[in-house]
């Protein structure tokens, strides 16, 4: 029974990604086709196939990439999305109205 | 995929029940169920930063290793069915804007690791080659190319923005998990403090 259950909701997860493989395929047909500069089809070209471990400090750059991705969503969330409702807080006055506006009086 | 978790009292109420409440058979198969979720999010992430560098993981294990990470997606959602299943009905009734938006980064993750993954294997020159047999095309697709390049900077920031929103899940889980002790002492502080008067 929770063989047929994991393969029933593998069988949906699949249809979805399905889907996704669909719209993707069609994005990509039908977006503009765009050819890259010289220098980085060179680069592409020549990929090692191998790993190089004195590459490793990129990884560790990529890690930081998703770390700062992490906090800024981090501070996002938490700021925008989890605020005091207005009708909890004590409104600001700017004393944008507090003040008389300046006539200048006509000579 | 998500777990809306703020503190290993709650981590508690959706894997790790009390073990006065439960067996200790029940007790242990959650416990390795939520180690072996932890530990699954943990790879994924770092699939994530490797599959990002060629330069460091050579063209070779980068191309296995993407198509390693649609068992390791299937196997995060499948251990996330849960959620999946409620937030998705619950999608249409009325949510709060921080459900509602955490259920389209999750969905645009989805979308975004898929065609990520297929753009990886319209491209691939080692293993779909090796796979089937064929022998690699001559020359490189580059409108797939850019767009796998596209994919993969996308997943990379809502990969970043999912860890953010589960946050409060992975300290509870990794304190859990990583520093038991630590844990132990913390649930003896809050029962005590739900104990007295």
């Amino acid at each position: 029974m929770t063989w047929i259950r994991a393969l029933s909701r593998m069988a949906l997860l699949s249809l979805a990604a399905a889907a996704f493989v669909g719209l993707t395929a069609i994005y990509g047909e039908v977006a503009p086709p765009q050819v890259p500069n010289p220098d980085w089809q060179a680069f592409r070209r020549h990929r090692a196939p191998a790993p190089h471990v004195d590459e490793f400090p990129e990884f560790v750059a990529e890690g930081m990439v998703v770390t700062i991705y992490a906090v800024a969503g981090r501070l996002l969330l938490r700021l925008r999305l989890s605020r005091v409702p207005y009708t909890q807080g004590k409104p600001i006055g700017l004393n944008v109205a507090t003040h008389e506006p300046t006539r200048v009086s006509d000579q | 995929m998500v777990r809306n978790v703020t503190s290993a009292t709650a981590l508690r109420g959706q894997g790790l029940r009390s073990p006065l409440a439960e067996t200790s058979q029940s007790a242990t198969s959650a416990h390795w169920r939520l180690k072996i979720t932890f530990w699954l999010d943990v790879a994924l992430l770092v699939s994530v930063c490797v599959l990002q560098t060629v330069s460091f993981t050579g063209l070779v294990l980068h191309e296995w290793l993407g198509l390693a990470t649609v068992g390791m997606v299937l196997a995060h959602l499948l251990f996330a069915w849960g959620w999946i299943a409620t937030q998705s009905r619950r999608f249409v009734a009325k949510q709060s804007a921080r459900e509602r938006i955490n259920y389209l980064l999750n969905l645009s993750l989805f979308a975004l690791v898929t065609a990520a993954i297929f753009s990886g294997i319209v491209i691939s020159q080692k293993a779909i080659p090796t796979l089937m047999g064929t022998n690699a095309a001559p020359e490189m697709d580059w409108r797939w190319d850019i767009r796998h390049n596209q994919f993969s900077e996308a997943v990379v920031l809502l990969s970043g923005l999912h860890l953010a929103i589960n946050w409060d899940w992975v300290l509870a889980a990794g304190q859990r998990l990583l520093f038991p002790p630590f844990e132990n002492i913390r649930e003896r502080l809050r029962r005590s403090r739900e104990d007295a008067p």
